[in-house]
């Protein structure tokens, strides 16, 4: 395992400058916009109504993160390094935890500098951008962070388990779409009205009804459920002990989940 | 003689074909083994299975002493190098990068020896130039150092001389000569090349439609494709006679006919015969190459893609 680890660093460190520079971008991206924000409301070119949260894009930022560290690192599928590894009696599924192991560590320090973006952000703009913006609670860090992790996982168990690039970069923006779609869909249904008011066209008399789209009993529950466990409401949330207990569960078994699979599919599975 | 390498009844499934069929095999240490087949005949299936690259549907196959369902399979493969289809070259590191990554990937703990294998392969002026500007011989060859990694007991060449130039494929030809010799190393290679494969081959596997159809010694088989006259004759005992009053070197083969090794004067054959009252039906000259013995093995005529 220790020889894996060392191979994919070696790999890691003889890459072109340019390739891990781009792991500092979530740092660049999100101060950029924060600071340009800041400019046009200093400007008066923007108005806002209230604080802004920076967290709030961060349901995308995830997936890419955890995209974005998963492609960088996969060369070794494509130009023959599993073949070099195996042949040279590496187990499987020990290239899969080495690339998983490596992979978690970029996207944990990826989001690590979007952390620090908030951070350079406040400090560059004091109180001014503390008015314009929430300072998030290192809490809810947390979530971000484990949240990429999950997503990490699954991203390199896909990468392994398909081989194919293109194939795995439009499965990951499937899940992507189908995650936030999920997550809207059920806040939707969620915070529906219980009763509705309702204008009789006829007498002009107006009243309320029950709401035929609130959802009630078992279908409520689910609901509930999923829309506590979907990464975007859930890092927005303000980040009491109850969720972040709920959601180190949630991304924590998601991690198992997927690395356990990965271990078993790898044990039999001819990689390549 | 000891065994490096040795299968029983491997057979290999893709979905419901079967593609390789039973191979049984013996490699001996310190030979270059010859795998002669056609395209999709089974060979790189079969490479990629004795190298782990996949698993073996059934059957079994030892590596120096250790079954492959044995744990210990991990261990001895480190000492198999192998360059199965295309060189695991990484595009971006240079040829001592990608041996160096290697020698990590087998947990060697110096990397002193990467010059010379560097030099082995002349890729030792190739400096700080990415593998990905190489020409398709340095690759091959820096495939070739990949493999020969941690001096291994066994090689494992598929196609090794593929698409190079006559002049790259001598040079493979002499390297993989000088690390057999050198070093003792077990080569198993495969190749389309006939004749190259016949310069340096001590053994032959013959495979088709994923079957061996015969392993033999490259000895036994300049015996059998060995320039002769096959003279058949009326009497066989009375003609060996005749033969042997000639001096001639010869080999009895079916009940009628004589292999004569020797370049025989045909009116002197037929004078001598006929004084023994040996009759001599017909005389052909037999001269078969690698690939004629191949083709008429393989029993359809195809020639070899």
């Amino acid at each position: 395992m220790i020889r894996v680890l060392k191979s994919v660093l070696f790999r890691i460190k003889s890459r072109p400058f340019i390739s891990g520079a781009l792991l500092l971008l979530p740092f660049f991206i999100p101060f950029l916009i924060m600071i340009n924000t800041h400019i046009q409301i200093k400007n008066e070119m923007l108005v806002i109504g209230g604080k802004l949260d920076p967290r709030e894009d961060y349901s995308f930022l995830i997936y890419l993160i955890a995209a974005f560290t998963v492609l960088l690192l996969d060369s070794d599928l494509r130009q023959g390094g599993v073949r070099n590894k195996v042949t040279s009696g590496t187990r499987r599924h020990h290239i899969y935890l080495g690339n998983l192991l490596v992979s978690c560590v970029y996207a944990a320090f990826s989001s690590c500098m979007y952390f620090l973006s908030w951070k350079v952000f406040f400090l560059i703009t004091g109180d001014t951008g503390r008015k314009e913006y929430y300072s998030p609670d290192p809490r809810s860090c947390l979530i971000i962070l484990l949240w990429t992790l999950a997503f990490s996982c699954i991203f390199v168990l896909i990468e392994h388990y398909f081989s194919y690039r293109i194939f795995s970069a439009f499965l990951c923006f499937i899940m992507l779409i189908a995650v936030n779609c999920v997550g809207d869909f059920t806040y939707d249904r969620l915070y529906e009205p219980y009763k509705e008011h309702v204008v009789d066209e006829i007498t002009g008399e107006d009243y309320y009804e029950l709401n035929p789209k609130y959802v009630t009993g078992t279908k409520r529950k689910i609901y509930t459920l999923i829309e506590r466990n979907v990464p975007q409401s859930a890092i927005l949330e303000r980040p009491g002990k109850r969720l972040i207990k709920e959601q180190s569960i949630t991304t924590l078994g998601l991690m198992f989940i997927t690395t356990a699979t990965g271990v078993i599919t790898f044990r039999r599975k001819d990689l390549e | 003689m000891e065994k490096i390498l040795t299968t029983e009844k491997l057979c290999k499934d893709y979905g419901k074909n079967r593609i390789l069929k039973d191979i049984s095999l013996e490699i001996p240490k310190g030979s270059i083994f010859g795998l002669i087949g056609r395209n999709g005949a089974g060979k790189t299936t079969f490479m990629r299975t004795i190298t782990g690259l996949q698993q073996p549907s059934s059957g079994t196959y030892t590596l120096s002493g250790v079954k492959n369902t044995d744990p210990k399979i991990s261990r001895v493969r480190r000492r198999m190098g192998a360059l199965v289809e295309s060189p695991g070259v990484f595009r971006n590191l240079t040829a001592y990068d990608n041996v160096k990554l290697q020698y990590i990937n087998l947990g060697l703990p110096s990397y002193d020896s990467i010059p010379d294998l560097l030099k082995l392969v002349c890729l030792d002026d190739t400096g700080k130039k990415p593998a990905g500007k190489f020409s398709l011989g340095m690759k091959q060859r820096l495939g070739i150092a990949i493999a020969m990694a941690g001096d291994p007991d066994i090689l494992v060449l598929d196609e090794p001389i593929n698409g190079l130039d006559p002049q790259g494929i001598i040079e493979i030809r002499e390297m993989l000569l000088n690390i057999n010799r050198s070093k003792g190393t077990t080569i198993l290679i495969s190749s389309h090349i006939l004749d190259e494969l016949g310069k340096i081959a001590t053994d032959y596997a013959f495979i088709d439609n994923g079957k061996i159809l015969q392993s033999i010694s490259a000895d036994e088989l300049s015996r059998r494709t060995r320039k002769a006259a096959r003279v058949t004759v009326s009497d066989t005992p009375a003609m060996c006679r005749v033969l042997d009053n000639l001096s001639f070197e010869y080999e009895v083969g079916s009940d009628d006919s004589i292999d004569v090794f020797t370049d025989i004067n045909v009116t002197k054959l037929v004078m001598a015969a006929a004084k023994q009252d040996v009759e001599i039906i017909k005389i052909m000259e037999n001269d078969e190459s690698l690939e004629s013995y191949f083709i008429n093995l393989i029993g359809d005529g195809e020639t070899i893609r």
